[in-house]
């Protein structure tokens, strides 16, 4: 290739990724706009980045259809990625309204500046996650959101838990990156590529003889890294203490965002890698190995896990981090599926539960702004004082356990339908996943039996007055809950048609 | 329109009322009365304009007031057509639910007069869970029919939770997680019935409509072949699930637990409407879907339903027996009565599945007059006790003859409509072979339900006055008028049964022969 070639080559794959440089110029922006504001107008920044994530939305728009890979493979740009670009621009717009109504982040009285510089890069991170092609890129991309994560749960710095959050949330991350990149250096030893399109190739070439355990401890060391992101169990311990440590908008945050773009890569990594021509009733896997046990396994632990410790949980925002737990426990059955209703399920999952777990977060935050805490027992009587949000917390919890009616129940069902689909092959997986909703409407329903059946703590000062911008956010979340989850179709359609990944 | 209108009335007086402010407690009493009297009168239009001669079941034209919108229509390529459709329509097992529904729903809303605290919030409960009940009775699609069947779960929770007894958060929550769990299992059936039937049988896989429409389902020859659902087994699985989900509202012996806890804490209009209406939804899901759709395992099950309706009988009678809170041994009678439903059901006869629907419609009456009774007492003297009261019937003469007259009607005195029902089982059963012998022991529940019910009334009504209830007074006005209602309804079905079995005459005619023809083809399926 000569460098005129390479010259076109390179800004073709520039023009291909707008949206991320549209978020890279965001990110400097805010940088320098926020260096040259005085600090009474330090909330302007929050603008700015809004501004930037709508001009992303917008580029993003215009590339319905693509199928694209850029920067010799590495990373590639499909409506699989798009599709996943735009819940993590969505869901960012979302949480930076939810930070702007925060008392923690008001209280704590620093420059929102810095909080927006690395909210870009998170972003930036997510979008590059979910596009990535390669192992090396994988690896970049899912470090780029580790540390901007790390320095938004210990964001609040005067804070002794956000500190702890903080410190436990780099070790384990630490780890599970240490683990991740030894598996990628082993299954570069075994097929010399780190491309995963090449890695498939070298896989299908019946010339070629791996060893199937050190293919297996290599793929099973990668999936911890990809384990640590969605909180998976084994991996999942550090998200109890880094959601109830962080500043609420941002454990909002991170259960939606990193966590979809968690989903995003493995799933692009167990297709592309291990699975040959699609057909229509599965992927065909290539080698002897059993990912569908090994990851069905995991499925179920991370889901009755999650469930499970959250019945125990007297603090309502460690019960929501154990209940993300389990909704991750829930998504993977769409994973091993292998089938493009399974991975179509996945994603109008997760972006079903965006609007449901942003929802919930939010409404929790303003409650325990009001009451001064999170545990269940200071939210007594809640449903008498503040009825504008004890109600939507009602909605949004009903959805969290799939109550028909709401999204929640919209995504579940789609689950059910496309393990079903295998016929009884997973029927054993619909029953345990059956069980584990019914195990998770006993804790989300203590949260409205302390609201609606206790009465108010002694000396509460009786009815709470919420703001009315406040109360419209709530809203924004709460009305689509049950709207999207009686009419699905179009969200639905559009997953399905975003199935289908790039190869190559 | 009318149907929709049936369902969704009471829902949007119910949103409309969250604008009201709380104070203006007479809007919501008021409006939730508006709200009854206008599903009452809907229900006597369908009343008036149905067609006695159709039969609907598993037949699309049978059906009556049909009303069919798509609702979500997606194509998942090779996997064929994801079709939900909101559909709507009644045939002669639908409609005297209906009719029960809107009556029973205004005698709880006159009975909810007596609810003095979070006004507002109750009566928004209460016509939601009015709509979700009416839904379930008039639901085609099976997805409709599965949201309208757990749409009462909150309100019902709430209902019980915030305006019952001492321990009502225990039996709010046990309710709805058994709710709940049998729900879900009805669920993965529902999934599993939506792969196996197409409504256009023979076409490519992708061009498959899979619907929910139950009355593709139960057509066997929309059977895509080598489905999950075509095999014999799994068809007995699939229908053992669902019977458990169906189960868990009847309430079948060993599901029933939930029942007398819910039962005990529920405010008054709430058992009512509990024991009157939502109990029936689990027997109408028998013969609604499981019935039509399963009909070889029906056949091939039918001796453990009635086995299992005989033990509701003498157990719920036998327990009812030791009871000492009046309401709690009306819980267990309705248990008791129930297990009619199942045996009549199993008996796949016209007069055996012909007294199960009259013993639902029957019972529903009676026992919210029960109800009723033990609130009349309650609202009074504050506690439930039967050996705590004695020569209540010097006191209160009126109160003492309306409870004679609810008790005779529930153990079945001839000329109430509870002696048409159980008779009418008691004919079925015993005509077939598979449950003869079953329904000669179940005779026994009704002497043993006779010996409750008289020593009960002995306990409470005669004899000398007990001293500490001499203030007590006479039965108002307002309940007069809810007892006088259900007692002539009782009076009617039981003197004039062809009042209510006109009505269903031919879709239970229809419903058997159904059965026995499709389960006999179907078995060997395989």
């Amino acid at each position: 290739m000569n460098l005129d070639a390479l010259y076109t080559y390179v800004l073709n794959s520039i023009a291909l990724l707008q949206p991320e440089v549209i978020v890279t110029i965001g990110l400097l922006g805010v940088l320098i706009i926020d260096l040259f504001t005085p600090k009474s107008m330090h909330k302007w920044s929050a603008g700015v980045f809004l501004g930037v994530m709508v001009l992303a939305l917008i580029s993003l728009s215009g590339q319905s259809g693509v199928q694209a890979s850029v920067f010799f493979g590495m990373i590639a740009v499909d409506g699989y990625a798009v599709f996943f670009k735009y819940l993590f621009l969505v869901s960012a717009i979302l949480a930076t309204l939810i930070t702007l109504f925060s008392d923690e982040m008001d209280r704590n009285g620093r420059r929102f500046g810095d909080y927006f510089i690395v909210m870009a890069g998170l972003v930036l991170g997510m979008m590059l996650m979910a596009g990535a092609n390669n192992l090396l890129m994988m690896f970049i991309s899912i470090e780029l959101v580790s540390l901007a994560s790390y320095i938004l749960v210990s964001y609040l710095k005067d804070e002794k838990t956000s500190n702890e959050a903080g410190v436990k949330y780099i070790i384990y991350g630490a780890f599970s990156s240490g683990l991740m990149i030894y598996g990628i250096s082993l299954i570069y030893g075994i097929t010399g590529t780190l491309s995963i399109s090449e890695i498939n190739e070298v896989l299908k070439n019946p010339a070629v003889v791996i060893d199937p355990v050190t293919l297996t401890i290599a793929v099973l060391l990668t999936l911890g890294g990809f384990g640590y992101k969605i909180a998976a169990a084994p991996f999942h311990f550090w998200a109890p203490d880094a959601y109830e440590g962080a500043p609420t908008p941002v454990a909002a945050f991170l259960s939606v965002g990193p966590k979809a773009a968690g989903f995003a890569m493995m799933l692009r990594f167990f297709k592309t890698i291990f699975f040959g021509t699609s057909t229509p009733e599965g992927y065909q896997i290539l080698d002897n190995i059993d990912w569908v046990s090994i990851l069905a396994a995991v499925s179920v632990l991370t889901m009755t896990i999650g469930n499970v410790t959250a019945l125990w949980q007297q603090n309502v925002k460690r019960m929501l981090a154990y209940s993300s737990i389990a909704h991750a426990g829930y998504i993977l059955m769409g994973v091993i599926l292998l089938s493009d209703s399974g991975i179509a399920a996945m994603m109008f999952y997760l972006a079903y539960y965006l609007i449901m777990n942003l929802g919930v977060f939010f409404t929790a935050m303003l409650i325990a702004d009001k009451v001064q805490s999170f545990e269940l027992d200071d939210w007594r009587g809640m449903g008498f004082r503040a009825p504008v949000l004890a109600i939507p917390m009602v909605i949004f919890l009903a959805s969290l356990i799939g109550i028909p009616g709401t999204v929640g129940f919209a995504g579940k069902f789609l689950l059910f339908v496309a393990v079903l689909q295998q016929g009884s092959l997973y029927f054993w997986l619909a029953l345990i996943a059956v069980a584990n909703s019914v195990v998770s409407a006993f804790y989300y329903f203590k949260v409205v039996k302390m609201m609606y059946l206790k009465k108010p703590v002694e000396n509460a000062d009786g009815p709470i007055s919420v703001s009315i911008p406040a109360t419209v956010l709530v809203f924004v979340f709460a009305v689509p809950t049950i709207v999207l989850g009686l009419w699905w179709q179009p969200l639905y359609n559009w997953a399905l048609a975003s199935v289908r990944m790039l190869v190559g | 329109m009318i149907l929709s209108g049936l369902i969704f009335i009471p829902m949007i007086i119910a949103l409309l009322m969250i604008v009201v402010p709380k104070e203006k407690t007479a809007v919501f009493r008021w409006g939730a009365i508006l709200a009854s009297v206008i599903q009452l009168a809907l229900v006597a239009i369908l009343v008036q304009n149905y067609d006695l001669t159709k039969a609907g079941i598993n037949e699309a034209a049978g059906y009556q007031f049909v009303e069919n919108y798509s609702w979500i229509k997606v194509s998942a390529g090779s996997y064929g057509i994801l079709d939900i459709s909101y559909t709507l329509g009644i045939d002669g097992l639908s409609l005297p639910m209906l009719i029960l529904t809107a009556f029973v729903g205004l005698i709880g809303v006159i009975s909810s007069f007596s609810i003095e605290k979070y006004i507002k919030g109750y009566f928004i409960s209460y016509l939601i869970l009015l709509s979700a009940m009416t839904g379930v009775f008039a639901a085609l699609d099976f997805f409709l029919f599965y949201l309208f069947w757990e749409m009462m779960l909150i309100p019902m929770y709430f209902l019980i939770g915030i305006w019952g007894g001492p321990r009502r958060e225990y039996a709010a929550i046990k309710f709805f997680l058994y709710t709940f769990i049998g729900s879900l299992l009805m669920l993965l059936v529902i999934i599993g019935l939506y792969f196996s039937y197409v409504t256009n049988p023979g076409a490519a896989p992708e061009d498959m409509i899979h619907s929910f429409n139950m009355i593709t389902m139960m057509n066997q020859g929309n059977l895509v072949a080598g489905s999950l659902l075509s095999v014999e087994h799994w068809r007995h699985v699939a229908f053992i699930l669902m019977f458990l989900g169906f189960a868990v509202k009847i309430p079948m012996f060993p599901f029933h637990t939930w029942l007398p806890d819910a039962h005990v804490e529920a405010p008054t209009p709430i058992s009512v409407i509990l024991a009157g209406v939502l109990l029936k939804m689990g027997t109408y899901g028998l013969v609604r879907v499981l019935w039509p759709i399963f009909p070889e395992s029906v056949l091939y099950f039918a001796w453990l339903i009635a086995l299992f309706g005989v033990i509701n009988i003498l157990y719920g009678a036998l327990t009812a027996m030791g009871q000492t809170d009046l309401k709690k041994l009306i819980a267990y009678s309705s248990i008791s009565h129930m297990g009619f439903v199942l045996l009549g059901l199993a008996s796949l006869t016209t007069e055996g599945t012909m007294g199960a629907m009259v013993q639902m419609f029957s019972h529903g009456i009676i026992s919210a007059m029960l109800f009723l009774v033990v609130g009349v007492i309650y609202d009074r003297a504050h506690h439930r006790d039967i050996d705590g009261f004695g020569g209540l019937a010097k006191q209160m003469p009126v109160y003492a003859g309306i409870t004679l007259f609810a008790f005779f009607a529930s153990l079945g005195l001839p000329g109430l409509s509870g002696f048409v029902a159980e008779a009418l089982v008691f004919m079925g059963g015993f005509s077939q072979p598979v449950t003869q012998n079953l329904t000669i022991i179940a005779t026994l529940g009704m002497l043993i339900t006779a010996i409750y019910y008289l020593w009960t009334y002995q306990k409470v009504f005669t004899g000398e006055l007990n001293p500490k209830y001499t203030g007590l007074t006479e039965i108002n006005s307002r309940e007069l008028t809810m007892m006088t209602a259900l007692g002539v309804s009782i009076l009617l079905v039981g003197i004039y049964p062809s009042s209510l079995t006109d009505l269903m005459t031919v879709s239970v005619n229809h419903l058997n022969d159904l059965v026995k023809s499709a389960g006999t083809v179907m078995v060997g399926l395989n």
